[in-house]
């Protein structure tokens, strides 16, 4: 129940924007992708801070907001200096995108003492 | 606590799904259009297609040529022949398919050398397809008979336009300076340019480099565009 909610919302939005055909000028795509990952991040992040059992809704919002501007502005400036910057952003998120995935993985595993207790009745 | 976990973590991936979802769709938007993103690559595919141009040029230019020469042999034959052959000539010379000569003025219009007041006033200083289509406009009016910019004869079927930030003169893309050689009686021309509060006057306020000269003797090419007429069907009588 705690992330069939937000998966379904996911869905539901995502079909919603696709089919209703909008695309954004190709100027703001970097931006776009920074953000999908700004996204990516802070989602993986409160899954990861869920099951740790020490999520706290203030954080997790504040932190989505601010690393999308955060990104956003980095990206602007790249424009301006000529310099990608953006991929400052894109291998930051990638990076803390991985570490959490691992995290949860190794949680998500230690959450089913079943399995490992068959695991090791049958070594 | 896991109330507030799911409706924050319901509310990002709501924005998740709808950046993703834009993600794709300017993703599909944008690619057909090139073949690559590479600005590297789409320099060559630039440079091959500026060459197959040329090449497709000189070959227009050359089947031109045979077509002239089956034309010559046909007027050495009979009389009826040689006559329509003369007419034909003389079309083929109206309508700019043949090289001309005579005199005329030359005109060169340069960018603006004033200093920009402020970079979004830019393109104000910058000479544009229209600037040069009224340039023509004007020359046509006082009866100029023939037409080049920058080596691009002018025909009915000619156009100025701008694509991204070249001018193209019969889908040929020129650049500044501009050189506009037209034939006609290079008074009238000299002065219908000169006209108070004309063409050059509106040049000379925005800043452009312009120059006319008379000529005593102007060379044209021919047009070397798309001709042939695949929809207008002749209605009959003249």
């Amino acid at each position: 129940m705690l992330f069939i909610i937000p998966l379904l919302g996911f869905l539901l939005s995502f079909l919603l924007v696709y089919f209703a055909h909008i695309a954004v000028p190709l100027h703001f795509a970097t931006y776009l992708s920074v953000a999908i990952l700004a996204a990516l991040d802070s989602l993986m992040g409160g899954i990861r801070a869920g099951l740790e059992r020490k999520f706290d809704n203030l954080i997790f919002l504040t932190g989505f907001f601010v690393n999308s501007i955060a990104a956003a502005l980095l990206a602007w400036i790249g424009d301006f200096l000529g310099v990608p910057l953006y991929l400052a952003a894109v291998i930051a998120f990638g990076v803390r995108i991985f570490q959490n995935l691992s995290l949860i993985r190794r949680l998500v595993l230690q959450e089913y003492p079943a399995r490992r207790d068959k695991s090791e009745r049958t070594r | 606590m896991k109330k507030e976990l799911t409706i924050s973590l319901t509310i990002v991936s709501l924005m998740l799904g709808v950046l993703l979802a834009l993600g794709v769709r300017t993703q599909q938007t944008y690619t057909p259009i090139l073949p690559t993103s590479n600005p590297r690559q789409l320099a060559i595919i630039i440079k091959d297609l500026q060459d197959t141009n040329k090449k497709l040029q000189e070959e227009i230019k050359a089947l031109r040529n045979r077509i002239t020469v089956y034309e010559d042999m046909l007027a050495s034959g009979k009389g009826a022949i040689q006559t329509l052959n003369e007419q034909l000539q003389s079309l083929k010379v109206q309508m700019g398919l043949t090289g001309v000569m005579g005199p005329g003025v030359i005109v060169t219009v340069n960018d603006s050398n004033v200093r920009v007041p402020s970079p979004e006033l830019q393109n104000f200083y910058i000479v544009h397809d229209y600037d040069l289509l009224q340039l023509v406009n004007e020359l046509k009016s006082a009866g100029a008979e023939a037409i080049a910019i920058n080596g691009q004869r002018l025909s009915f079927y000619s156009s100025i336009r701008c694509v991204g930030n070249v001018i193209q003169v019969n889908q040929v893309p020129i650049a500044s300076p501009y050189k506009i050689e037209a034939i006609g009686d290079p008074d009238v021309l000299y002065s219908g340019l000169n006209l108070p509060g004309g063409i050059l006057d509106y040049f000379k306020r925005v800043g452009f480099q312009v120059s006319v000269k008379k000529a005593e003797q102007i060379v044209l090419p021919p047009y070397t565009g798309m001709t042939g007429l695949r929809f207008a069907q002749p209605t009959g009588g003249s």
